[in-house]
């Protein structure tokens, strides 16, 4: 079975009556890259839909910003628990630290869902052309953030949640430039890439859990502003500008409501 | 504009300097071999693998066959080890001043296919995805920078050729690390050559071929892909290195090939 792919300008809302599985069942949900951005609307987004008891787990650089994230999501609802960690995936070492920290506060079995959103990542130097990533600590050090933290943090995450015997459901964020390469993005189309065959492999060799490459569409986010006044060519600065003029960029919170949406459909 | 009668060609004309990763064995040696044959007087042939042995006999094949006085370098390396790249490097690139060479080609060939027992969901450890991806991923891409900034310049015809898989857009069990590398290595080929159009850039797939990478992949323990390469077999698609490396060359040579492409040997697709 391959993953699916969706994309969130595609995604249709569900119609009328239809229920929210996600309220149904405690979920134990862990969020990357939840500081900011899409990661942070996907932890509200969670905390809208998710049971009575569930908890999200919410990891990201910036501590100021996730007490901001935790602030967010407590306010959508009292009734569930909010953990943020602090940690730098593109460490090594931090993987292995997330866990061995949660197995003091959470017990897997307490719940009937577990959820991990993959988002946690970074754009690269978008000021540098394909012949100019010539330094070999930072080429490594961007595969590390952005593909290999994302696949041990997932093996980490099912061996964490293997006691609980819960339904499991992986999200890879991923993006249009993971297949549409583009320029001064040669390292974000590498990793993202590799993270959605990485993924692909996964669902072909666990038919058992539910994996989804989820692309959040154009986000109205820091990523791309970073992307619109840093990129070295001026046609890639002058497409985002566009999109953002034509309001084309899609709000982060929209898209995270969508994903959540979709995420419940295969429950 | 190809030569007739000897089988040069712009590509392979005279002064051309070309790498090849992964020379020691395999694929890397019978293109080694194929080369040969066709670059011109003046060229230079570097070989990198991490059997100096190995390196060794495919220059004897080389020199065995090849007609014309063809300097031959050798290079022993671990891609592996980003330490060493400065002096790797060096030691590729050495005495390529300026107009030493009129065309400029580096087929990235030098591959692993990492630990084939693990499922994907059993790589815990980042320390050793990163190691693969240093090897498969970083290293390839570090020396294409390096290539592009000794052949800087629009005087030298610049060719790279990254050697992929049908698994890098078909994933296949227990080939988590190989597959996600190659789709990574094919995507940032494809923006290279959107970026560099003065660049041939060509991602090949050289098909299931009789070398010990494929022996390996076919004791990995798991029965669908055992399954999968006997099946190839008893259709008799198994190629033999040389004639995927004959494929590949004529590619090269023809020269008709959109830059930045991933082509097949069996044309299976055309991405």
């Amino acid at each position: 079975m391959d993953v699916p792919t969706l994309s969130a300008v595609k995604m249709a809302e569900g119609g009328e009556g239809w229920t929210h599985p996600f309220s149904k069942r405690k979920s134990l949900c862990v969020v990357t890259g939840g500081s900011r951005g899409f990661g942070r609307s996907v932890a509200v987004a969670l905390a809208e839909e998710v049971a009575r008891g569930s908890h999200i787990v919410v990891l990201g650089r910036n501590s100021e910003s996730l007490r901001d994230t935790e602030k967010l999501s407590k306010a959508m609802s009292p009734h569930i628990q909010i953990t943020t960690l602090f940690g730098d995936l593109s460490k090594c070492s931090v993987t292995g630290s997330i866990f061995a920290c949660l197995r003091f506060q959470v017990d897997p079995t307490d719940y009937d869902h577990a959820l991990l959103v993959n988002n946690a990542g970074s754009v690269g130097n978008v000021s540098r052309r394909t012949w100019e990533h010539g330094d070999p600590q930072e080429l490594d050090s961007y595969f590390n953030l952005n593909v290999a933290s994302a696949v041990s943090l997932t093996a980490k995450f099912l061996e964490f949640v293997r006691p609980g015997n819960l339904t499991c459901t992986i999200v890879n964020v991923t993006c249009d430039e993971a297949h549409r390469p583009m320029k001064c993005h040669s390292l974000y189309c590498a990793g993202k890439a590799a993270r959605e065959m990485m993924f692909r492999v996964m669902a072909q060799e666990e038919p058992h859990l539910r994996i989804l490459s989820y692309n959040p569409g154009p986000l109205e986010t820091e990523l791309k502003t970073t992307v619109m006044v840093e990129a070295a060519d001026a046609e890639v600065r002058e497409e985002i500008r566009r999109l953002r003029d034509d309001n084309q960029l899609i709000d982060p919170d929209v898209s995270a409501r969508k994903l959540v949406l979709f995420s419940q459909k295969f429950l | 504009m190809a030569s007739a009668g000897l089988g040069l060609s712009a590509v392979f004309g005279p002064a051309t300097f070309c790498a090849v990763t992964g020379g020691s064995r395999g694929l890397g040696r019978s293109i080694a071999v194929l080369l040969a044959e066709r670059l011109g007087e003046g060229s230079r042939l570097v070989l990198t693998g991490r059997s100096l042995q190995g390196l060794q006999e495919t220059k004897r094949q080389v020199e065995e066959k090849c007609p014309n006085q063809l300097e031959v370098k050798l290079v022993t390396a671990d891609m592996g080890d980003s330490t060493a790249y400065p002096a790797l490097f060096y030691d590729i690139f050495a005495d390529t001043g300026p107009g030493a060479f009129q065309n400029a080609l580096i087929i990235h060939n030098a591959a692993s296919l990492g630990d084939m027992g693990k499922k994907a969901a059993e790589h815990f450890d980042p320390e050793i995805l990163n190691k693969y991806y240093a090897t498969n991923l970083t290293s390839v891409i570090a020396l294409t920078a390096k290539f592009m900034e000794v052949f800087s310049g629009s005087n030298v015809r610049r060719t790279v050729v990254n050697i992929s898989s049908a698994v890098a857009v078909e994933p296949l069990r227990h080939h988590a690390l190989y597959s996600s590398g190659k789709a990574a290595r094919n995507m940032f080929f494809k923006v290279m050559a959107e970026e560099e159009p003065d660049v041939r850039v060509l991602s090949y797939s050289p098909g299931p071929m009789a070398t010990d990478m494929l022996q390996t992949v076919r004791s990995c323990g798991d029965k669908k892909v055992e399954d999968r390469f006997n099946a190839m077999e008893s259709k008799g698609l198994i190629l033999s290195p040389d004639a995927s490396a004959k494929h590949m060359c004529t590619l090269l040579e023809e020269d008709k090939f959109k830059s930045g492409a991933f082509l097949d040997v069996f044309g299976r697709f055309s991405l």
